[in-house]
């Protein structure tokens, strides 16, 4: 068995020189292939986008949200954009086509631009639609009805957890969407059912009760000491209605 | 036989003259006593605005108790210089005026005083209702101000606050020297936020109160002083002032960057002044409210008193011994003695004893009483009042202060007895040392003794507390020690401090004092200072000698009966001194004197000179030249001045040599009276003194000082054959080509001194060997002359020993075997040559060969790494931006020898014993080695990152596949068209 032999000085330096030569061209190559890669993910990306897209839109379209059509510009640039993308996936099979000169023509860069502009179109619409069903569809008693002092206790919580369906924010996700849709349509119809059952309990409310509620919502948010009526002391002092009402000194009073 | 006894009390004497009237109690009848036994008029001065006029202490007691009807008060300052007996004369002042019932008497000591106790002293006796609030208050403040740490903290604290919370835009601050600074606005601020971070920083006021530290100064000062301590306060002491402020960085640690930035502001002596001038501006405040409590108003205070002591009809009669020491309440204090008198207060007179400087800085006090000086001209004072002085004390000391008491109390008289009277020994003992006109002996001192050595104390000005200290104290101390052993006294002891030379007795009568008296050290003592006419004897000082069990040796100048009183030295003038001395007695006498170059270099080339002589004809075998201040004995050279060596002398006398014997000359008397015996005869001015004694004394040091040359030249003499001498020669000429056939040429060289410099290694061999050289040189050429006399050698005469010079030429290395001594040396000198030759250069070749490896070629290596950085440079691949300039600087640092010395070392890698191979070593191979291997750690450099580079590209640039690319492509066309079509 022979030991290796160190390579001299003079070899290193050879060998060094044809790696370093071999790099250049690698990395010659290697350039191209990054610039294919990155076109390939930004296409990818589109794909994605749209199929996420695709289901939402086709719910939304069927039930009671009609999104805006596309504007005739994008809608125009879309329809080149498809041209370049199929011309440009036949070329991409014949092996004499350069790969970097058919992804880096500018025809192309304007197809993957214009998809991506489409992305945040369809998008920025679905979200927009979302909003003006929400407002339309709030009935405007459910929006005025206080559900303060309401008896029982119960129907006090349901009329507020139908307030907060309108009130909560648009969801984040396109794909969020929905289902919020679905909460609003439950909720309008929960109220005409509850509607009259409402009134009635208001009806039961004590006028001086009525008037503390009123300014305690009202422009100030509390009442003094003087407002606090009997039947104001007898309804908080009533199961756990006064938990959630404090005394506070006027100097301490932010 | 010796008459002498000691006739006083040394604790008695030490009593008496504690230093200062103010560490004698007041109102203590023995103290009183003794002070008053003690006192001797002096004449003081009388300062007017322009001059000052000498009057007695009889017009400072009329100034100071003089009928006084005016509203103002009566102020007299008593003024003077550091011991100069001002507390001294405000005590005798009040002493003097005795107890009167129209006076409410307040007298302020030093000792023992404290700020609490000034203002306890002022109220004692008193009783109004402000008074008992303020006693109370003093007591609140000695309860709480107690131990010095307490103090010293409390009184940091009033200092910050008073700093940080006073409103003023100005201030104007004393300096330590007087002198005013103003401050305002910038400046004031900038002072007072170094001096709010000083006084405020845990660190810096730790610092500031650290043991020694101004602040512990001051409040010890401010504190009850010790009833021993015996000293004047110095008035800066008392103060703070800016080299108070130099913080020394070595004792702070921990500092904060805001403590550091204040040190390095303070280190601007500006800044400093400024900063101390406003501590010590509020310093009085801040030590009034600490020590005096916070709500003493003096102003106050003393109006209480006054209206009290106004009441009971009397004036109030203030003494103060050191107002120094009421710093801090000094200006209240000035304030309120200066309101004049009026309805319900009471008239004010007061003596204060303060430094003239002082005085100055307390305003109020400007231009008001009148002052005295206690300042005044030594010869102002008679010298019969001088004695008195002295004899007063020696007086107390042999009666008792406790027996003096007694005697006053008994007799109801204030003057002193004197105690000779009852000696038995009064007569001879007065005839011999003298005593004052009623009586009191001068012993163991006589007139012309304390003539000298008060004339010593007091050279200007009238100095009482230095006549205590070092001609009482001093002198009776040395005599109380040495009576009790016959003929002891005076010893070299007495008057030490004053003329510990015996400056009026000259070097030459010393020495043949010493040579000739049993007696040296007394009657040098005697002569010196007991003589009328020094050195001289007389038939007192012989008569004093007797007294005392000694006798005198007769001199040539002594005097046979005694001296008229016009021929009697003066005494005061004992320095300067009072005979003309030489350079070499005032060598001799002045410690800190030094010999100037010109007589040392008289005195040394006398002595290089008659060396020479002497070496020259004298029986060494020497070859004996001379150049210069330079000598050669055979191989070893000495020079004059370095070889002869007087001590504290100008000119060179302070080098010693390394070679060769040292002739050192000590500060003695008797080489004073050899050099100046030197002086003459080189001079020729003179003749030598006396009767040429001296002579032999330098014959005996010439004569030993030549055996000492002669035996070190020998142990340099040269004992080896002519071999061993051109082995010398040849080793350390280096012959540059050593295996070449010996021809003339290349045994001249051997003769050659190699030169020197560049390789450092080599420039150490040649320098080491030098000497060896030299005196391998010497003995081939003393060979060559048959080593008579000093003719120069030719080589010529090499015919004689050429077959010695062939064999040699060729040796590269000692031998060890049957080598002698100087040849081992020289072994011993190649080896380290070898050592320090070889080292660096393997170290630096293998630090090479582990970065490369073996080396087919250097010139095809940069060849080829040329080019492999410049494709690398083009691409941006090289590890730093100046790689490619740093290969190109370093290659071209490099010469052609590089592939010669590289093959040497290579072939040589594995060679053990190199000693040999120094001689071969290609010239700057070191040089050229350390710049291969900067050049080569660069390439290894570029190497080692270009291979990471190629082997990190060898992963990427994967291809995309076309059909992936061409599917994703036809899928997305094909939901467009879904998503445009909904």
């Amino acid at each position: 068995m022979t030991e290796e032999q160190t390579p001299s000085f003079n070899e290193r330096i050879s060998r060094v020189s044809f790696r370093v030569a071999e790099h250049l061209e690698t990395q010659k190559a290697g350039h191209a292939a990054e610039e294919a890669n990155q076109v390939l993910q930004r296409v990818r990306a589109a794909v994605d986008e749209f199929s996420s897209l695709r289901s939402t839109i086709s719910e939304l379209d069927d039930g009671p949200i009609k999104l805006r059509s596309v504007n005739s510009r994008l809608a125009t640039s879309i329809g080149k954009a498809k041209v370049t993308l199929r011309r440009t996936s036949t070329q991409l099979k014949d092996p004499e086509r350069e790969v970097r000169g058919l992804l880096t023509s500018p025809s192309m860069n304007s197809a993957i631009v214009d998809t991506e502009r489409l992305v945040g179109d369809r998008k920025g619409a679905i979200f927009a639609a979302f909003d003006g069903f929400k407002m339309k569809a709030q009935p405007e008693d459910l929006r005025a009805v206080r559900a303060d002092g309401l008896e029982p206790l119960t129907l006090s919580i349901k009329v507020r957890k139908l307030q907060q369906a309108f009130n909560s924010s648009t969801p984040t996700s396109v794909g969020d969407i929905v289902l919020a849709v679905d909460r609003i349509q439950k909720a309008v119809s929960e109220w005409a059912t509850l509607k009259a059952e409402v009134e009635a309990a208001q009806q039961r409310v004590p006028p001086v009760l009525q008037a503390f509620f009123e300014r305690l919502n009202g422009p100030q948010g509390h009442v003094g000491w003087r407002d606090i009526k009997d039947e104001v002391r007898s309804w908080l002092d009533t199961g756990s209605n006064g938990n959630d009402y404090v005394v506070v000194r006027r100097d301490r009073f932010a | 036989m010796s008459s002498a006894k000691i006739c006083w009390d040394w604790q008695e004497l030490l009593g008496v003259t504690q230093i200062d009237a103010g560490a004698m109690r007041v109102g203590d009848p023995i103290s009183d006593a003794a002070f008053l036994a003690v006192h001797q008029p002096v004449p003081i001065g009388r300062k007017t605005r322009n001059k000052t006029s000498l009057v007695d202490e009889t017009a400072l007691l009329q100034a100071f108790n003089q009928e006084w009807n005016l509203d103002e008060p009566l102020l007299v300052f008593v003024t003077g210089d550091v011991g100069s007996g001002k507390s001294h004369m405000v005590r005798w002042l009040k002493s003097s005026i005795g107890n009167r019932s129209d006076r409410h008497i307040v007298y302020v000591e030093k000792r023992n005083t404290s700020l609490t106790r000034v203002i306890e002293k002022v109220i004692e006796g008193l009783e109004s209702a402000s008074i008992t609030r303020i006693r109370s208050a003093l007591n609140d403040v000695s309860a709480e101000a107690q131990t010095l740490e307490q103090a010293k903290i409390r009184l940091l604290n009033e200092l910050r606050v008073l700093v940080e919370t006073d409103p003023s835009t100005s201030l104007v601050v004393r300096t330590a020297d007087h002198s005013t600074v103003s401050l305002a606005d910038q400046s004031l601020q900038s002072a007072r936020e170094q001096a709010r971070v000083l006084v405020g920083d845990l660190r810096l006021s730790e610092y500031l109160q650290r043991p020694g530290g101004p602040i512990e100064r001051i409040t010890r000062l401010a504190m009850p002083r010790s009833s021993e301590s015996d000293d004047d306060v110095n008035e800066n002491d008392v103060r703070l002032d800016e080299s108070d402020l130099r913080v020394d960085l070595t004792q702070v640690e921990d500092l904060t960057a805001q403590a550091t930035r204040t040190i390095s502001l303070l280190a601007n002596e500006q800044l400093r002044i400024a900063v101390a001038g406003v501590l010590d501006h509020y310093l009085p405040l801040a030590k009034a409210r600490v020590f005096a409590g916070g709500t003493t108003d003096l102003l106050e205070l003393f109006a209480d008193v006054r209206r009290e002591v106004e009441e009971r009809g009397q004036e109030l009669c203030l003494f103060i011994e050191d107002l120094v020491l009421l710093h801090g309440i000094d200006q209240q204090l000035a304030q309120a003695l200066t309101v004049p008198a009026g309805p319900g207060l009471c008239r004010v007179r007061a003596a204060i004893a303060v430094t003239s400087g002082y005085l100055k800085n307390v305003d109020t006090f400007n231009d008001r009483g009148t002052e005295f000086t206690m300042d005044v001209a030594t010869t102002s004072v008679e010298l019969s009042g001088r004695r008195r002085f002295v004899a007063n004390y020696l007086n107390v000391a042999r009666l008792g202060r406790q027996a003096l008491a007694e005697h006053i109390a008994s007799s109801g008289e204030r003057s002193t007895p004197v105690a000779c009277i009852d000696c038995d020994v009064r007569p001879e003992c007065h005839a011999s040392f003298g005593a004052t006109d009623d009586g009191i002996g001068y012993f163991p001192f006589n007139e012309h003794s304390i003539d000298q050595l008060v004339g010593a104390v007091s050279a200007t000005n009238f100095r009482p507390r230095e006549i205590l200290r070092q001609v009482i104290r001093d002198g009776v101390q040395v005599a109380d020690n040495e009576l009790r052993t016959p003929g002891l006294f005076p010893s070299k002891q007495f008057g030490a401090h004053l003329d510990q030379t015996r400056s009026r007795v000259p070097v030459a009568i010393q020495q043949r004092l010493e040579s000739l008296s049993p007696n040296f050290e007394q009657e040098c003592s005697l002569r010196n200072f007991y003589s009328a006419t020094p050195p001289s004897s007389t038939a007192k000082l012989e008569a004093v000698a007797t007294f005392l069990g000694l006798k005198l040796t007769p001199l040539d100048d002594d005097i046979e009966g005694e001296v008229p009183d016009g021929q009697i030295t003066p005494p005061v003038e004992i320095t300067p001194p009072a005979i003309q001395k030489s350079v070499y007695e005032r060598w001799f006498h002045e410690t800190q004197g030094r010999l100037p170059a010109a007589e040392a270099n008289k005195i040394r080339n006398w002595f290089f000179n008659q060396i020479y002589t002497r070496m020259s004809v004298g029986p060494y075998g020497h070859l004996i030249t001379r150049s210069g201040n330079t000598m050669s004995v055979g191989a070893l050279t000495i020079s004059r001045d370095k070889n002869f060596v007087i001590e504290r002398s100008m000119g060179g006398g302070g080098k010693t040599s390394t070679q060769g014997p040292v002739l050192e000359f000590e500060a003695t008397g008797a080489n004073a009276l050899l050099f100046e015996n030197i002086d003459r005869v080189e001079s020729s001015a003179m003749d030598p003194d006396g009767d040429g004694s001296w002579y032999f004394e330098a014959d005996r040091i010439l004569s030993e000082f030549e055996l000492d040359l002669a035996a070190a030249a020998d142990a340099l003499r040269v004992e080896m054959d002519v071999r061993e001498h051109l082995t010398v020669l040849r080793l350390v000429s280096q012959l540059a080509d050593p295996s070449a056939a010996p021809n003339f040429l290349n045994i001249g060289r051997m003769f050659q001194r190699p030169v020197t410099g560049g390789d450092q290694a080599r420039s150490k061999f040649v320098t080491d060997t030098d000497k060896m050289r030299r005196r391998a040189l010497e003995a081939i050429r003393l060979r060559f002359t048959q080593a008579q006399g000093a003719g120069a050698s030719s080589l010529l005469d090499a015919g004689a020993i050429y077959a010695d010079l062939l064999s040699t030429s060729k040796v590269r290395h000692i031998e060890e075997p049957g080598a002698s001594e100087a040849l081992r040396a020289l072994r011993e000198f190649h080896r380290s040559f070898s050592t320090a030759s070889w080292n660096p250069i393997r170290a630096t070749f293998q630090k090479v060969m582990q970065q490369v490896g073996a080396v087919d070629s250097f010139g095809d290596a940069w060849k080829e790494m040329s080019e492999l950085i410049e494709t690398a440079h083009q691409h941006g691949l090289l590890p730093h931006h100046d790689s490619k300039t740093r290969f190109e600087e370093a290659l071209t640092m490099l010469s052609d020898q590089l592939e010669s010395v590289w093959r040497f070392l290579v072939k040589h890698q594995s060679t053990e014993d190199l000693d040999e191979l120094v001689w071969d070593i290609p010239p700057d191979s070191l040089a050229q080695l350390q710049l291969l291997e900067k050049l080569v750690t660069e390439c290894v450099a570029i190497l080692d990152h270009l291979e990471k580079l190629a082997a990190r590209g060898d992963r990427e640039g994967a291809e995309v596949s076309r059909s992936a690319l061409s599917d994703s492509f036809l899928e997305l066309a094909d939901i467009l068209d879904e998503v445009t079509r909904a």
